[in-house]
């Protein structure tokens, strides 16, 4: 699978992500604040969890030949993060690069995690060659 | 005829005199005060060393203060249903010496009553612009009223005192003030001394300490510290935030140069009260006041040149932090923001000035330094020299 391919997969996913969460907001998510991930605790957990398990499903479907697996993947979603986060309702907040920062290494801890285990998982079944 | 010219001069006279002029409405009209306008986006703010609406606001809910003094004098003071005030104050064997009496006689003004129990009473006309009616005021006054007696009597900072008597430090003269306010939270203050101590990475405090144990219906709710010698004011609320907050000058000195004021016992019992109470609403509302939506751009022209907002309470697109600790973090970069005028063309311009990118260091450093606070080195036997 191509990086391109891995990058495209983890923008869709955190777009893909934040639709629900605006389509859920007030049911699921709490629905304080505008919709956003890092506007609620669960949101965090939601947009973190299908950013893990797509990029355990890219690794286990054609796993990344690099060590550190999941970077592009994350570069993805953190492209998407921003997008979103300054197109949304009102722009981006006072803490802006803080809140880059932090949901950037979000992302990057969850794609990389769950490149991890899916290749693991994906070696476990092939075997180690 | 003499008659006649006599009536007609006085007529003259008295309808020049009475008749409306013109030149009389132009002196009125010129008499009356200009409306100060003010252009859009120019905030006016107070000085931040004096206490303001909010500081009143908060203390207008006190019902009951019981002040006990170190020579062994008690005064308890409440409030009313109107807003009179009642002080009266006992010497340490339980003899009453003196009450102090404040009711409102218009939307401003107080009639002050004094009744010492060995001299002859008096009242008198307090002035607004000198004397905030608060029961804070009227147990200080009282007390100084009682030790340095009432003849000649001036106002002097704010308070009556004897003609050429120095101004009494009540303050230093306050053992334990305790604070009954609404919604059943009572917060005690006491005065003690703690050794050496790490409340947070780095920051060690010792020394005279004022400490504010807060209840809500008799329940510990909270305990804010306040460290004399190093200056460093210190709370926890258990079940509203994780850990502590701690602040001390270099944590002000990006807005307010440092601590604009000494906070005194009766500000401490009502800062402990008003963040508990503050965070009791966040808590359960999400939000303390109603937030403020500006005009919005047109979402591609945000893309392109983002709007930086400081108005929105909280911490801006992360407020799953807003329950924590860093919430005030977030609070003080939005006010920074505000007195600096920053926005999305300014937050990053350091060769113009550091103004805003001092707003951003300071908010970093806050983030980094909340929530390494340990609660427990807030009470006096919680721990031990770091």
């Amino acid at each position: 699978m191509t990086r391109w391919m891995r990058f495209a997969v983890g923008l869709l996913t955190f777009l893909a992500a934040h639709a629900v969460e605006v389509r859920q907001w007030s049911a699921w998510f709490g629905g304080v604040h505008p919709p956003w991930f890092l506007n609620s605790g669960r949101s965090i957990a939601f947009t973190l969890g299908c950013v893990c398990a797509s990029s355990c499903m890219m690794a286990l479907v054609g796993g990344s030949a690099e060590r550190v697996r999941g970077i592009t993947f994350a570069v993805g979603s953190f492209v998407a993060m921003t997008a979103v986060l300054f197109l949304q309702k009102g722009g981006a907040g006072s803490i802006f690069p803080i809140v880059m920062v932090v949901g950037g290494l979000g992302i990057l801890m969850g794609s990389m995690f769950g490149a991890f285990i899916g290749a693991e998982i994906r070696l476990a079944v092939r075997g180690r060659t | 005829m003499k008659k006649w010219l006599a009536f007609v001069v006085v007529g003259l006279v008295a309808g020049t005199l009475t008749w409306p002029k013109s030149g009389v409405v132009a002196r009125a009209a010129q008499g009356n005060p200009l409306v100060q306008l003010i252009p859009p986006g120019q905030k006016q703010v107070g000085n931040p060393g004096e206490k303001g609406a909010t500081y009143y606001g908060l203390e207008a809910q006190t019902t009951r203060l019981t002040t006990r003094f170190r020579d062994g004098h008690e005064a308890v003071t409440e409030r009313g249903l109107v807003g009179e005030v009642m002080t009266t104050l006992r010497d340490e064997s339980g003899n009453e010496r003196a009450r102090l009496r404040l009711n409102r006689i218009d939307g401003g003004h107080d009639m002050l009553h004094f009744e010492p129990s060995g001299g002859a009473p008096f009242q008198a006309l307090s002035d607004p612009v000198l004397v905030k009616p608060t029961l804070d005021w009227a147990t200080r006054q009282a007390y100084s009223l009682v030790k340095d007696g009432t003849d000649d009597l001036v106002w002097d900072g704010g308070m009556m005192r004897r003609k050429g008597v120095a101004r009494r430090d009540v303050e230093s003269d306050i053992e334990s003030v305790e604070t009954v306010w609404a919604n059943g939270l009572v917060a005690r203050l006491t005065r003690q001394t703690y050794t050496r101590r790490q409340i947070a990475p780095g920051r060690f405090v010792q020394g005279k300490v004022l400490v504010s144990e807060l209840t809500a219906y008799g329940a510990p709710a909270g305990t804010a510290v306040w460290f004399e010698q190093d200056r460093v004011f210190a709370y926890t609320l258990p079940g509203l935030m994780a850990g502590g907050v701690a602040i001390g000058p270099e944590d002000l000195k990006a807005n307010y140069g440092g601590w604009p004021f000494t906070p005194d016992s009766t500000w401490l019992n009502l800062q402990i009260i008003a963040s508990r109470h503050f965070r009791s609403l966040l808590a359960t509302k999400g939000s303390v006041a109603k937030s403020c939506e500006p005009t919005q751009p047109s979402r591609w022209a945000a893309f392109f040149t983002p709007t930086v907002y400081a108005n929105e309470a909280g911490c801006d697109d992360f407020h799953w932090l807003d329950g924590g600790v860093v919430r005030q973090c977030c609070d003080d970069h939005d006010r920074c923001y505000s007195k600096s005028g920053c926005d999305s063309d300014t937050w990053w311009q350091w060769w113009k000035s550091w103004s805003c990118d001092r707003c951003n260091i300071a908010v970093v450093a806050c983030f980094f330094a909340r929530g390494q606070i340990e609660p427990r080195c807030l009470t006096r036997e919680g721990c031990t020299a770091g």
